[in-house]
């Protein structure tokens, strides 16, 4: 039973993160952005390449993939994404094609063949008699700060309330003089940066493979959406303030 | 004007019996597999050595004339949709004179259908379910054309097992525990469940304890959870039989956790180098069942090893054993002077053939599995392969299983942290 806690834990701030990501664009965007984890996928392939293969400083490829994993990120949605956002179905449509997109071309260079990222930390620790892998620690560690520092952005700074204000009213927001178009594309812009930082502490724990954006998707999508459906047909502040509720009861 | 020149066209082929009237100019096989998968890769590139090896020396005669193999790639997406397999056959069939490849069982059955509507010939090389031979016995003529180059999952249970009772024999004499403890861990999938079933009921005639069983499903990417559980139940080994991408996952955390319990089993992709990459090397001492390894199967096998090695920097899949089905049906071509399939068949089941992967030998008529690959000693066996340091495999099993152990093959290793432990322990 201790090991199925502690792991739950663990895992779950990971989701939560990435739940929290996903719910803060749809919130603030108004996109359901189904090609949200294949960036999650990309950054890992990014470390991979970075790491593994250009043989850089391991620090220093985390940084690098995050950086180019969120530039893919937020270009997609600058350039594909945002002219069709008002046609809900067919950025839903466009999305879900992105992402297999990305993973026909992670698959035709690098393959099917499984790769791994080396751990940041090596080893592990008892806990309780349950053996967790250190990384699990760095992991669940960056997520709560993760988690931490989006509470504090939404509650105490103005861009914050901003991104809150617009996704309770964006007619109202625009009257009042603030560019929404601004703040979504920062909202998307932490959102990707949620995801691809969630990639690089996580993927040393498991494989890093082509089809490892599909889980994360199915679970993100159990958190925000099939927790709370209403919310998808309401607005977007009750899907953010919902989901922070479902990773509190997550946790 | 054009439209009715192209019906025309089509008309007087269709009239002519397609390709089968065709004059034969080259031998055209269709490799069919999940090709953006590990899997269909590996079909590809066992078909594609033996094709450049026959080639090599002249092609296939026929009729006293030299022909060379063409291999067409046929894109089945087996692992993902059974219909894009079904369509993927149906839209080759006319384009091929034989079928090899296949893994995925659920697809098989329904890409049989197909080739056999066109009555084709199609050498199973990854897909085990009994089922697919069983049709042979149940509707001869239909499904004639039906011949497997790996042994079924009946018999990959009794290698499991022998190769079980090997381990649980090396844990009594070294580690001096009387009755040694046994975790099964497997894919939450159908084909795992009567060898997990089979465990469960004929592990303690071994002198086992089974202490449970754990199914994560086939694409779990943690299993950790399972592997503590494990730990805390003191199991001394753990029966693994896993089939998806679970395989990576569980032989790099159970080595980076230093799970005190021997890894032993199958687990598909375990079986090709890619796999030591991805664990990071933590996947050493855990073992798998396959269908070829770095000894003397026959005076092949080491050649067909090395060549597979330096070509493509990897190991054999079972499912390259596209490379001995190749050479199979040329000579069942040769022996038949034709590639008419039902003259083929006969050819086919006479064969006594000596490959990279060991002796192929198909199940008669009559027997409840026709044209399946013949078990036991002295006909094919299977082998099971150990992680050893740097990255390289050794066989570890049969050894001197009823009286077969291949050259090269040794015996089985605990890890080293297993040992320590138990014997801490005690």
């Amino acid at each position: 039973m201790m090991q199925v806690l502690i792991i739950s834990i663990v895992l779950g701030t990971v989701y939560a993160v990435l739940a929290l990501g996903f719910s803060l664009i749809w919130g603030a965007a108004r996109i359901v952005n189904l090609a949200y984890t294949s960036f999650y996928m990309l950054a890992a392939y990014f470390f991979y390449v970075f790491c593994s293969l250009v043989h850089l400083n391991i620090f220093v490829s985390a940084i690098l993939a995050i950086g180019v994993a969120s530039f893919v990120g937020v270009a997609t949605y600058k350039f594909v994404l945002e002219p069709i956002r008002s046609h809900e179905t067919v950025v839903i449509l466009i999305s879900i094609a992105s992402a297999f997109f990305f993973e026909e071309c992670i698959l035709s260079i690098f393959g099917s063949d499984f790769r791994r990222v080396p751990p940041f930390i090596s080893g592990y620790q008892e806990l309780f008699g349950v053996r967790v892998v250190n990384q699990h620690f760095l992991a669940f560690g960056v997520s709560i700060a993760l988690i931490l520092s989006l509470w504090l952005f939404l509650s105490r700074s103005r861009v914050g309330i901003a991104i809150r204000a617009t996704s309770q009213d964006r007619e109202i927001v625009n009257v009042m003089g603030i560019n929404e178009k601004k703040l979504s594309l920062i909202a998307m812009c932490i959102g990707i940066g949620f995801v691809t930082i969630s990639s690089i502490v996580v993927s040393p724990i498991y494989v890093v493979e082509p089809l490892m954006w599909v889980h994360p998707l199915i679970m993100v999508l159990a958190i925000v959406v099939l927790g709370e459906c209403d919310c998808l047909a309401s607005d977007g502040d009750c899907a953010i303030e919902k989901t922070r509720r479902n990773v509190w009861s997550l946790l | 004007m054009i439209v009715g020149v192209v019906s025309l066209c089509l008309l007087s082929f269709l009239a002519s019996g397609g390709l089968a009237q065709q004059a034969v100019k080259e031998v055209r096989i269709g490799v069919a597999g999940p090709m953006k998968a590990v899997f269909g890769r590996d079909h590809w590139r066992g078909a594609s050595i033996a094709q450049e090896e026959i080639n090599k020396a002249g092609g296939v005669t026929l009729g006293g004339v030299k022909m060379p193999i063409k291999l067409i790639k046929v894109d089945t997406n087996e692992l993902a949709s059974v219909s894009d397999a079904v369509v993927a056959v149906e839209r080759a069939a006319n384009d091929v004179h034989f079928f090899v490849g296949t893994q995925r069982s659920e697809s098989a059955l329904a890409m049989q259908d197909v080739a056999m509507k066109y009555k084709k010939i199609f050498v199973l090389c990854g897909a085990v379910h009994p089922e697919l031979l069983a049709r042979v016995a149940k509707d001869y003529d239909k499904y004639k054309y039906t011949f497997r180059m790996t042994i079924s999952s009946i018999f990959q249970g009794q290698v499991l097992f022998a190769h079980l009772e090997d381990v649980a024999k090396i844990v009594k004499e070294q580690m001096g525990i009387a009755k040694p403890k046994v975790a099964i861990l497997a894919d939450k999938l159908m084909w795992a469940d009567p060898i997990v079933k089979a465990v469960e009921t004929k592990a303690p005639g071994l002198g086992l304890e089974v202490v449970g069983a754990w199914r994560p499903s086939a694409t779990a990417s943690d299993v950790t959870a399972e592997l503590s559980a494990i730990k805390a139940s003191e199991a001394q080994i753990i029966f693994q039989s896993v089939s998806g991408t679970m395989g990576s996952v569980l032989g790099k955390q159970w080595g980076e956790l230093k799970i005190p319990a021997a890894l032993v089993g199958g687990a598909a992709i375990a079986t090709v180098k890619t796999f030591w990459d991805a664990t990071g090397g933590y996947g050493i001492y855990s073992t798998t069942m396959t269908g070829i390894g770095p000894a003397k199967l026959t005076e092949k096998t080491i050649p067909f090893w090395n060549t597979y090695l330096k070509e493509f920097d990897d190991f054999p899949n079972y499912v390259s054993v596209t490379y001995d089905a190749v050479y199979v049906l040329k000579e069942a071509i040769e022996r038949a002077g034709t590639i008419d399939s039902d003259k083929v068949v006969a050819e086919m089941e006479k064969t006594d053939h000596k490959g990279a992967y060991g002796r192929i030998v198909f199940y008669p008529r009559g027997h409840d599995f026709p044209h399946d690959l013949r078990f036991g000693p002295g006909y094919n066996t299977w082998v099971v392969n150990q992680w050893r340091g740097s990255g390289k495999v050794v066989v570890v099993w049969p050894y001197e299983w009823q009286g077969v152990k291949y050259e090269g093959s040794e015996k089985y290793l605990l890890p080293p942290w297993v040992v320590d432990y138990w014997k801490k322990k005690k």
